[in-house]
């Protein structure tokens, strides 16, 4: 499911020229670097912040990658390499975030109904319209933004997004161990919050 | 925590990782093309403003180096110069010396 990594149609050869051309002085080069991988960051960045920070975080994860360009080598394909930006520059927007100390909103009726509706689907496609629902996405937001932000980044890229430990681990500049660890963990938070969940439900039904 | 419970926290689990999954599409549309680049300008104009000015600092350092040199070595020359009269040269002393009848001739 990890679908940041599949290829988006241009050999990783024409890149490295590209990269090659932009850092012997063509500046102007890397806008078709932009062009070719904007929506593949949109894609990556617009899943883990509000879609009102999109724009301004896919125009950093560029810059940053221009910043960086000296560091890209060509042994990993460049979208890899600037899949890592995208995701450590989102972990770093929920890191300053958390600074913040913003307060979680609490569930409200709609997502206890929501919980309530998906629990007593009766069939598939039942169960899959719940899944469609804004509900959905936003009891995950809930759940989410009580998490650290290094639990937020490795749940999001483990369990939601599919990436294997090692890939993970490559994405964000961690040890391996590392996000074993807070992968295991942070999916115990997120089980212990849903578990809270459900129980406010209960209370609230009896 | 209960079997029941356990179950119940895996549909829900299982129903927002499926929704997380479905939202693929989101964001594919933005262009920052334009944004990037004039962000990249900028501050490749600021870079080669900064150099400018560091080539212009080493310049002057370097002056004031080469000037200080020159001056010390000026100095010293002329130090030298003014307290030669002043002392015994070695050579002369020895001149003077063969020059004085010893004692019984």
């Amino acid at each position: 499911m990890a679908d940041t990594f599949l290829p988006v149609g241009k050999s990783s050869s024409e890149d490295g020229d590209l990269v090659h051309r932009v850092r012997q002085g063509e500046s102007e080069r890397f806008a078709e670097l932009i062009q070719r991988y904007q929506r593949h960051v949109g894609r990556i960045v617009g899943r883990r912040v509000p879609a009102d920070q999109v724009p301004e975080l896919v125009h950093d994860v560029f810059v940053r990658a221009y910043v960086n360009l000296a560091q890209f080598s060509d042994s990993v394909p460049f979208e890899h390499w600037l899949a890592g930006i995208a995701v450590r520059t989102c972990y770093d927007f929920w890191r300053e975030k958390s600074r913040g100390d913003v307060p979680v909103s609490a569930l409200t009726d709609e997502h206890q109904r929501w919980i309530e509706q998906t629990l007593s689907a009766q069939s598939d496609r039942q169960f899959q319209d719940q899944t469609a629902k804004q509900e959905a996405a936003e009891i995950l937001e809930w759940a989410l933004r009580h998490l650290s932000p290094e639990d937020r980044a490795v749940l999001t890229l483990v369990h939601l997004d599919g990436y294997s430990v090692r890939e993970t681990a490559q994405l964000l500049g961690w040890s391996v161990i590392n996000v074993k660890v807070r992968a295991h963990r942070a999916r115990r938070a997120l089980r212990a919050l849903l578990h809270d969940a459900l129980g406010g439900r209960s209370h609230d039904a009896s | 925590m209960t079997h029941h419970d356990e179950e119940r926290i895996k549909v829900i689990e299982r129903a927002l990782m499926d929704g997380y999954r479905s939202r693929s599409n989101v964001s594919g549309d933005i262009d920052v093309t334009q944004a990037v680049m004039r962000e990249i300008r900028r501050s490749e104009g600021e870079r080669s403003r900064w150099s400018a000015a560091s080539v212009l600092d080493q310049l002057v350092w370097r002056t004031a180096a080469i000037t200080a040199a020159v001056v010390l070595t000026a100095t010293v020359l002329t130090v030298g110069l003014f307290k030669g009269p002043a002392g015994e040269h070695p050579v002369m002393l020895v001149e003077e010396l063969d020059s004085v009848p010893l004692f019984g001739e």
